[in-house]
C-alpha cells in the first residue's frame, strides 16, 4: 500500500451505497481505497471522459448535479455524490454554498414560479405532504416534504420566481 | 380550389419546426421561422430560409402571440402557416384569423378545431355519432360546489380534465373527497395557464387502460383514410414518453374496429388534414373515445416509418387542395417502429425538469434510426418551454428487432449538461413487461417508481465514480496559468488557501 500525504489529491465518491476513496498519486497511478487500479483515464472534451478500467472501456458523459455529477454510461445514469469532507470544509470557509444539502431544508429542484404555498409557518406536516406548488415549463409540480415535522420557516412568497437550489422552507 | 404553396411560416419551435422545414425543403417550399429571445441560436432558426424575432422570452409573448405571428406571415409574404403541435395549433381563433387573411392554415378548418377543442362538446358529438365515450359529465363545471355534487354520481377514482385543452395539462386524478378541492383548483389554474380557460370537466377514471390512438388523413374531397394505430401507454404525469406502431395488443379485428370509429369521428366534425383520434382500451379490450387531436402529433414519426408516408407532405398536399394519392387498400403496415422522447427531465428525481447548457450532444446513428432533434451542443434549456429536446425513433422488421435496435440506439445517445429521460427509456426497453407487451398506462408507477435500486454491475459504478473523482481533481488542483479555465478560478483559490 502506498502512503500519500497530499490530501488534495484524495477524493471520496458515493454511488448508492458504494463509497470509494480515490487518490491520484501522479499522472499514471490511481489508488482505490489505497490499492492501485489498472486505469487509463482521459478527458476527451468538457464533460466527456474516456476510461479503460481493468481492460474494459467506458465512455462517460458527466452532468453536474446538486451533490456531484450524473454519469451517463451506455444509456444508464449513475448519480455520483462527492463526499470529500476536506473540500466541503474549505467551501464553507470561503463562504461558498456547500455541495451537501442540509437535511431540514427543502430546496427548489428547478427554477420556476411559486404558484402557491400549501402550508403555513408553524404547521405540522407529514412526510410526502405538499409544501409549495412550483410552476416550470408550463407544468405545476408539487414540492413535497421529505420528512414529518414542523414548518419552521417559509422563505418564499406566492408568485415569487425562484432559482434552482434556492431554499423554499425549513422543516424541523 | 388548388393553390401551390411557396412559402410557409412555421409558428413553432424546437424539433417540430425542424421537422416541418425538412419536408418543406424537399418540396421546394421556403420556410420562415419565428423565435423567442432565447431561441435565437436554436437549430430551427439556423435551418430556416428567413427568421424573425418575436421580441420576447415567454410563450405568451412569443409563440402564443397570434397577432404578432400573423403580421410577420403577411409582411414576409407567406402563403401558408404550419402551427406544429401545442402553442396555437389547436386554437380555432388563430386558424380563423389565418383563413381570413387568405393564408392557408396547414391543419383542419377552424370549425373542426372548435368542435373537437371543446372537450365536452366533442363528447356530445361523439356520443351522437355512436362512438363510445367514457362515463362522465357532458357539460363543463364552473364551481367547487358543482363538482362536489357531481362526484357522488360518478364515484372515485375520477379525472378532472381541461375542457379547452389536451396533452395531459390541466388534468388531475382524484382518489377521494379530501383531494378534490386542491385537485380542482390545480386543474383550473394549470388549464388557465396553458389554454387561457379554466373550464374543466369530470370523467370516470378507467383503471389501468392502454392508450391507443388512430392516425387519420382526410382531404377536401371527402376521402378519409386510417393509417393504423399507435400505442402510447408509457407515460409519466399523464404525458407520453414512449410510443409505438403497431400496438402489441391490437388484433386485425380490433384494428379495423378502431379504424371505422376514427373515420366516423373525423367525418362527424367535418375534418380535413392530418388528425388523431385517441382512445382508451380497457382490460376487456373495449374502446372509449378520449379526444381528437386536431393537429400533427409529437409521435407521428412511428406511423411514418411503418406506413412509409411523410405525414407533413400529406398535410401540405391536402392544404393545397389535392386529393389523397392513395386509398385505404394501399395502406399496409410494414414492420414496427418505436419512439422515445428525450426530455430534459431527471427520471431519478420524479421527472423534474432539468435546465442548463447542453455541453455534449451526440445522438445515435445507423440503420433504422431516425433522430428528430431541436437542440445542439451549446444550446441552453430554460424553464420557459416544454422540455422536449429530441425524439429518437427506430424501425425494425418486427417488434423484437425494433426493441433491440432501440436498446442499441439509447446506449449510443449521449447528452451532457442536463439530465434526460434516456436512462428511463433504457429501463423500459429492457423491462420484461414492455418486451412481452404486458403493460398499461400505470407502467411508470408500477414498475419504475418501485424499482429496486439499480442492479448494474459494480464495475460500472466504480468507473462512474472514478470519472467524477477525476474531473473533481482537475477542477481543484492548481494548474499552470495557461491552462486555467474561468470556472476553475474559485476552486483554485480554495486550494491556495489550504496551502497557506
Amino acid at each position: 500500500m502506498k502512503k500519500v500525504d497530499n490530501q488534495v489529491n484524495t477524493f471520496v465518491t458515493r454511488v448508492d451505497d458504494l463509497q470509494c476513496e480515490w487518490t491520484f498519486v501522479d499522472n499514471r497511478t490511481i489508488l482505490l481505497n489505497g490499492k492501485e487500479v489498472n486505469a487509463v483515464i482521459e478527458k476527451v472534451a468538457e464533460s466527456e471522459i474516456s476510461l479503460l478500467l481493468d481492460g474494459k472501456f467506458y465512455h462517460i458523459i458527466l452532468t453536474e448535479s446538486a451533490t456531484g455529477y450524473i454519469a451517463l454510461i451506455n444509456g444508464e445514469a449513475y448519480q455520483v455524490e462527492i463526499v470529500n469532507p476536506l473540500l466541503n470544509k474549505f467551501e464553507e470557509i470561503v463562504g461558498q454554498a456547500s455541495s451537501l444539502q442540509h437535511p431540514d431544508e427543502i430546496r427548489a429542484p428547478m427554477p420556476g414560479l411559486v404558484v402557491k404555498r400549501e402550508v403555513k409557518e408553524g404547521e405540522n406536516v407529514k412526510a410526502g405532504q405538499g409544501i409549495v406548488i412550483l410552476e416550470a415549463m408550463k407544468m405545476e409540480n408539487e414540492v413535497k416534504s421529505p420528512k414529518t415535522g414542523i414548518v419552521q420557516k417559509l422563505f418564499v412568497q406566492d408568485h415569487q420566481i425562484v432559482e434552482k437550489g434556492e431554499v423554499l422552507a425549513l422543516i424541523l | 380550389m388548388k393553390k401551390k404553396i411557396k412559402k410557409i411560416l412555421i409558428a413553432n419551435r424546437g424539433e417540430i419546426a425542424v421537422r416541418i422545414q425538412r419536408t418543406a425543403r424537399e418540396l421546394g417550399i421556403a420556410t420562415v421561422a419565428v423565435y423567442s429571445t432565447n431561441d435565437r441560436h436554436a437549430p430551427f432558426v439556423l435551418n430556416s430560409d428567413e427568421a424573425y424575432s418575436l421580441d420576447g422570452a415567454t410563450a405568451k409573448e412569443t409563440y402564443l402571440n397570434s397577432q404578432k405571428i400573423l403580421n410577420i406571415a403577411i409582411a414576409s409574404g407567406c402563403d401558408a402557416i404550419h402551427p406544429g403541435y401545442g402553442f396555437l395549433s389547436e386554437n380555432p381563433g388563430f386558424a380563423k384569423a389565418v383563413e381570413e387573411q387568405k393564408i392557408i392554415f396547414i391543419g383542419p378548418p377552424s370549425s373542426a378545431i372548435r368542435k373537437m377543442g371543446d372537450k365536452t362538446a366533442a363528447r356530445k358529438l361523439m356520443s351522437n355519432a355512436k362512438v363510445p365515450i367514457i362515463p362522465g359529465t357532458l357539460n363543463p363545471i364552473k364551481s367547487y360546489d358543482e363538482i362536489s355534487n357531481i362526484v357522488s354520481e360518478i364515484g372515485f377514482p375520477l379525472l378532472i380534465k381541461a375542457a379547452d385543452g389536451g396533452g395531459g395539462k390541466g388534468m388531475r386524478k382524484v382518489d377521494s373527497y379530501s383531494e378534490l378541492k386542491t385537485a380542482f383548483e390545480q386543474a383550473q389554474a394549470e388549464s388557465q395557464n396553458a389554454f387561457g380557460s379554466n373550464r374543466v370537466y369530470v370523467e370516470k377514471f378507467l383503471t389501468n387502460p392502454r392508450h391507443i390512438e388512430a392516425q387519420i388523413l382526410a382531404d377536401s374531397h371527402g376521402n378519409v383514410i386510417f393509417l393504423g394505430e399507435r400505442e402510447c401507454s408509457i407515460q409519466r404525469r399523464h404525458q407520453k414518453v414512449i410510443e409505438e406502431s403497431p400496438s402489441s395488443v391490437i388484433t386485425p379485428e380490433l384494428r379495423s374496429e378502431i379504424g371505422t370509429m376514427a373515420v366516423c369521428a373525423a367525418r362527424a366534425c367535418g375534418y380535413v388534414n392530418a388528425g388523431t383520434v385517441e382512445f382508451l382500451l380497457d382490460s376487456k379490450h373495449k374502446f372509449y373515445f378520449l379526444e381528437m387531436n386536431t393537429r400533427l402529433q409529437v409521435e407521428h414519426p412511428v406511423t411514418e416509418l411503418v406506413y412509409g408516408i411523410d405525414l407533413v407532405k400529406s398535410q401540405i398536399q391536402i392544404a393545397e387542395g389535392d386529393a389523397l394519392v392513395f386509398s385505404q387498400s394501399d395502406i399496409l403496415p410494414h414492420g414496427n417502429a418505436i419512439e422515445c422522447r428525450i426530455y430534459a427531465e431527471d427520471p431519478e428525481n420524479d421527472f423534474f425538469p432539468s435546465t442548463g447548457i447542453i455541453t455534449h450532444y451526440h445522438p445515435s446513428e445507423g440503420y433504422g434510426i431516425r433522430n428528430d432533434s431541436g437542440v445542439c451542443a451549446g444550446f441552453t434549456v430554460t424553464h420557459l418551454f416544454d422540455p422536449l429536446l429530441a425524439k429518437l425513433i427506430v424501425w425494425g422488421s418486427n417488434r423484437s428487432e425494433a426493441i433491440q435496435r432501440m436498446q442499441r440506439a439509447l446506449r449510443e445517445y449521449a447528452i451532457g449538461g442536463v439530465a434526460t429521460t434516456i436512462p428511463f427509456c433504457n429501463f423500459v426497453m429492457k423491462h420484461k413487461n414492455f418486451i412481452h407487451g404486458d403493460f398499461d398506462i400505470s407502467f411508470v408507477e408500477k414498475h419504475y417508481k418501485n424499482m429496486e435500486s439499480t442492479s448494474s454491475e459494480t464495475n460500472t459504478r466504480i468507473a462512474a465514480s472514478l470519472a467524477v473523482a477525476f474531473v473533481t481533481k482537475n477542477k481543484t488542483s492548481p494548474s499552470p496559468p495557461n491552462s486555467l479555465k474561468k470556472n476553475d478560478i474559485n476552486r483554485w483559490k480554495i486550494m491556495r488557501f489550504e496551502e497557506s
